[in-house]
């Protein structure tokens, strides 16, 4: 097995819930390798996402260990979970969350900006990305004049221009029809391939499955099958 | 950096939103300097006028003299012979007063008669018309005075007195002048007439009431009671002190109005672009990049709505302090010593002192959103909760 990224052992998170608390993820321990592509599906509140953000330092384990890349995930103060993101890991959403008043260009360019890359790297940079996602044309053009295929790659070139160790991709193809999710999975294969780079995907999308190299299911919060795909 | 620019762009993307706040903002931010301008305005000309015209450089008062007992006022009268021969127009101007009642025209109007030297350069008030030759008493009146007792250039009025003894006497006298300054207390409800006349009427030669001195008078006048500038203003500036009062009231209700609208943009702002500031967070923004984020954002609101504020403000202002407001004959009623026009004072200080303000309200009431989203959970924050 490749070198390990993420490393789970028991976790537990709970949600409060009125008066009583809700069990999101009950005992879970995993372990994902160097540019994996696996996926974790299951029926809606299995806890796909729940795992993602606490994988992504959005969310902290109510007991348990979770390590990223070397960090442990519920001790790191919000400082430095923020840089762990900033650095290492790329998100990409269901419904793209691209920041309407930017340009295609200014959304691919803010994880740089954050990062404090010069103007010309920056350039070099998102140019790559939009040429990975084929948008270079489109790079002047707001959020709102795109389609949702289109859309859904400027948020797969926000995630790669940093070229993160860790892509978590939460339903990426659950607004998409069956033309634009090919077009995107594809793009994520290459990606993969080209440089090592980690995809961790939640979902319960058919297209997506097939596409896996690995599957971790869930149910009610335990995995209940992980199992690798030739 | 990054957060100023993001910041801009923010407030660029907000379009409409955003100018209506930045509009509402700079109409606040000119009404605040508008209105202090207009009380020191108001304040500083009724208080230079009324120094002028009434109190020079202050009043030596008989022993028992109250200009608030109106009952006991025919007995405020005291002997000033001693000091007589050094008395000058130019340095000292002894008043004596007395009730009277006016009958004109068949109505009978009770009033004060005053007796002051026509010679007088003390106050600036036109006592020389009381020279005007007569076959009548010399009197004149102040405009409010004529207004409400129904008094014209040239109209002659008969004036009751009571002599010292006690024996009522009446004589006629010319209204001969009509003053058209705005100084109500030496107007509503007077009569004024040469020091001399009355004194005469009264039997009381020689004696006075209160005696106004210049500032070039520095003697102190023995058995008289001096009353400095700061007790005789008292008054006036207790007035202008509790009017400045109220228009701070006014501008931090102003300013709060305006200071909501802002919070309430931003307050809604947070919640609709929840996701986008997940997003953010999970793109490596920390809390405490967002709460500048909209803390910067607020300042673009504040230096907006100034900006565009002095924009149209500094002509409108220009040109009010030039040309002053004319309130007609609303001023007349408010009965205090005000000009029917009002010439407002706006000072840099004035002016830096209300920008301060208004950023510095504009930036808290922005920041206090902000605040509340670095408690939330930035998984929530995602999910739109």
């Amino acid at each position: 097995m490749s070198k390990s990224l993420i490393n789970i052992e028991g976790l537990i998170k709970r949600f409060p819930m009125g008066n009583r608390e809700f069990t999101a993820l009950n005992g879970v321990d995993l372990k994902i390798g160097q540019g994996e592509f696996s996926g974790l599906v299951g029926p809606s509140g299995s806890g796909k996402t729940t795992i993602l953000n606490i994988v992504g330092s959005l969310d902290i384990p109510t007991e348990g260990t979770v390590n990223v890349l070397g960090n442990d995930i519920g001790t790191l103060t919000a400082k430095t979970a923020a840089k762990l993101r900033n650095k290492h890991i790329g998100f990409i959403f269901q419904t793209y969350n691209l920041l309407p008043v930017y340009t295609v260009y200014e959304n691919v360019e803010l994880p740089l900006l954050l990062l404090g890359y010069d103007k010309a790297s920056r350039e070099k940079m998102i140019m790559d990305a939009l040429e990975w996602v084929d948008l270079i044309d489109k790079r002047d053009l707001r959020p709102s004049t795109l389609s949702g295929g289109e859309s859904q790659r400027v948020a797969v070139a926000r995630a790669m221009v940093k070229r993160p160790e860790i892509v978590l991709a939460d339903e990426p193809t659950a607004n998409l029809d069956s033309k634009n999710s090919f077009n995107i999975l594809e793009m994520m294969v290459d990606i993969n391939k080209e440089l090592k780079t980690t995809f961790i995907f939640a979902t319960h999308d058919e297209k997506v499955m097939k596409y896996l190299k690995r599957k971790i299911s869930l149910i009610d919060g335990k995995i209940a099958k992980d199992e690798l795909i030739k | 950096m990054l957060t100023i620019k993001l910041a801009f762009k923010n407030l660029v993307g907000a379009g409409r939103r955003a100018w209506l706040n930045i509009i509402v903002l700079s109409i606040v931010y000119v009404m605040i300097i508008f209105m202090v301008g207009m009380i020191k305005g108001v304040f500083g000309r009724m208080e230079h006028d009324t120094q002028v015209t009434e109190f020079a450089n202050g009043q030596f008062w008989c022993v028992n003299y109250d200009p608030q007992d109106l009952i006991n006022m025919r007995d405020f009268h005291q002997s000033y012979a001693d000091v007589k021969s050094s008395m000058k127009p130019d340095l000292t101007c002894p008043i004596l007063l007395t009730p009277t009642t006016i009958y004109a025209d068949g109505r009978s109007t009770p009033a004060l008669l005053k007796g002051i030297n026509p010679e007088q350069t003390v106050m600036q008030m036109e006592t020389n018309k009381l020279l005007t030759e007569s076959d009548f008493i010399p009197a004149m009146i102040g405009r409010k005075m004529a207004k409400t007792a129904n008094l014209a250039l040239g109209d002659i009025i008969t004036l009751q007195v009571r002599d010292k003894n006690g024996v009522f006497d009446a004589v006629d006298a010319e209204i001969v002048y009509v003053m058209q300054h705005d100084i109500q207390t030496v107007d509503a409800g007077q009569v004024w007439i040469p020091l001399d006349r009355l004194q005469f009427l009264l039997g009381l030669e020689n004696e006075a009431s209160y005696i106004t001195v210049s500032k070039d008078f520095d003697q102190e006048i023995k058995g008289w009671i001096f009353k400095d500038l700061d007790f005789l203003m008292a008054d006036i500036k207790l007035l202008s002190f509790q009017k400045q009062i109220g228009a701070a009231i006014m501008n931090i209700i102003m300013l709060s109005l305006a200071a909501l609208a802002i919070f309430d943009t931003q307050m809604l702002a947070i919640f609709r672009r929840k996701k986008e500031i997940g997003t953010l967070i999970s793109l490596g923004m920390t809390q405490r990049y967002v709460k500048m984020l909209f803390t910067i954002e607020g300042f673009y609101y504040a230096l907006l709505g100034i900006a565009v504020g002095l924009i149209y403000g500094i002509p409108i202002l220009y040109f009010t302090s030039k040309n002053g407001i004319n309130y007609g004959e609303f001023a007349e009623d408010i009965g205090m010593n005000m000009g029917s026009i009002i010439y407002p004072e706006f000072s840099f200080s004035l002016i830096l002192s209300s920008t301060l303000m208004v950023a510095a309200i504009i930036m808290v009431v922005s920041y206090l959103p902000a605040r509340s989203i670095s408690k939330l959970n930035p998984a929530q924050i995602l999910k739109g909760k």
